[in-house]
């Protein structure tokens, strides 16, 4: 009797500590969409600062070979090229982010054994 | 910083920003004890404190302090070994460090009073420098000419890949300049809106409750910024380093 009272008492606490695992969120939440803004920010500040290091790496070469306008348009155009190479590589590296969730919650059932030990990579991965 | 001058309302956000020495008013050299180097030194003490002091006890029930540290260390741990691989773990020391650093630099800049480092380029482009002149020599040391390969897409076709070159090349020479502007446009722009709002406030006297709720509201924002541009900081390092580790594409 008194035995399977203790027993059904172990068992809740063990679906207790199951439970509160599975929620618990240690640090920030990376997934949230306002800590998302940095990647957006993150694209925007590369495209100016592709276009800014266009403009002054052209500027300089010009000034030193006495051609003002030329190298400096090419210089441009290369930076902005630069900083769109850059914001393509962010969306990938986010959309491939993406792809690793959206495929590691559909195999999460199987995977709830390890999930004590992934926990913690998964949510990293997810914030790149 | 407002006063209320003949001509109405003068703010001056930007004062803030202004890089004295600490004693007397002499030039300033690089040599010389400024705000800037005092708030750095302050928060190397608190780093120590946190990650030396906090885990001397080394207990295996950690108290707060140890918590966190642990919590930190395994935080980056963690980032580097997801981001830039496992053989990227030989140079967790690097990034554990900058981490910290601008960590503790962002939030004590927070601090009424005090002045944030991080919100002078000249800050954020010399840690920037450094993780880009290791990387770049890290990559040379350990792929030799190999390295430059990262510039040479080979899954494009042939006739584009010189032009492709060019472009990987000034994508290369960006990162670090939108590396450093990232961390210290943000901490920048966020003290300004607050001293804004505290020369609002200041005019207003005691009617100045919107200014108040504005200024804790942008403080929570800038709290959270603190971390993030800590974190963001610190994850481009980490692909910066994976990019020198591995750079076959």
């Amino acid at each position: 009797m008194k035995n399977t009272t203790q027993s059904r008492r172990l068992s809740n606490l063990g679906d207790r500590i199951k439970s509160l695992q599975t929620n618990e969120q240690p640090g920030f939440d990376r997934d949230h969409p306002a800590n998302q803004a940095h990647v957006a920010w993150r694209m925007v500040i590369d495209l100016v600062a592709g276009i800014g290091v266009g403009v002054a790496v052209g500027f300089g070469l010009d000034h030193l070979f006495g051609t003002l306008p030329v190298l400096m348009v090419i210089f441009t155009l290369t930076g902005l090229a630069a900083g769109v190479n850059l914001m393509l590589r962010t969306a990938k590296e986010v959309s491939s982010a993406e792809r690793e969730k959206s495929s590691e919650s559909d195999g999460a059932n199987p995977g709830q054994s390890t999930g004590q030990a992934d926990r913690g990579t998964r949510g990293d991965a997810c914030g790149n | 910083m407002a006063t209320e001058a003949g001509d109405g309302l003068v703010i001056r956000p930007m004062d803030q920003f202004i890089v004295k020495p600490l004693f007397g008013d002499g030039p300033l050299m690089w040599y010389t004890p400024s705000n800037t180097s005092l708030w750095m030194a302050f928060s190397l003490i608190a780093v120590v404190l946190l990650l030396v002091l906090g885990t001397a006890r080394r207990a295996h029930v950690p108290g707060r302090m140890q918590m966190i540290a642990e919590l930190s260390y395994s935080f980056v741990f963690n980032m580097v070994r997801d981001v830039a691989g496992r053989d990227a773990l030989k140079y967790f020391p690097l990034i554990m460090s900058i981490f910290v650093f601008v960590l503790f630099c962002n939030v004590l800049g927070l601090v009424p009073m005090s002045f944030t480092p991080t919100s002078h380029i000249a800050v954020t482009a010399t840690l920037a420098l450094a993780v880009f002149l290791s990387v770049t020599v890290l990559g040379f040391v350990l792929h030799g000419f190999g390295f430059l390969r990262l510039f040479w897409i080979s899954s494009a076709p042939l006739p584009l890949r010189p032009v492709l070159a060019v472009i990987e090349v000034m994508s290369y020479f960006v990162r670090p300049v939108s590396h450093s502007i990232r961390l210290a446009g943000n901490m920048m722009a966020g003290h300004a809106m607050i001293k804004v709002f505290a020369a609002f406030a200041g005019v207003l006297g005691f009617g100045a409750f919107l200014p108040i709720v504005t200024i804790s509201a942008v403080f929570a924002l800038e709290l959270l910024i603190a971390f993030i541009q800590a974190y963001v900081f610190t994850i481009l390092t980490c692909v910066y380093l994976r990019d020198a580790l591995h750079p076959a594409h």
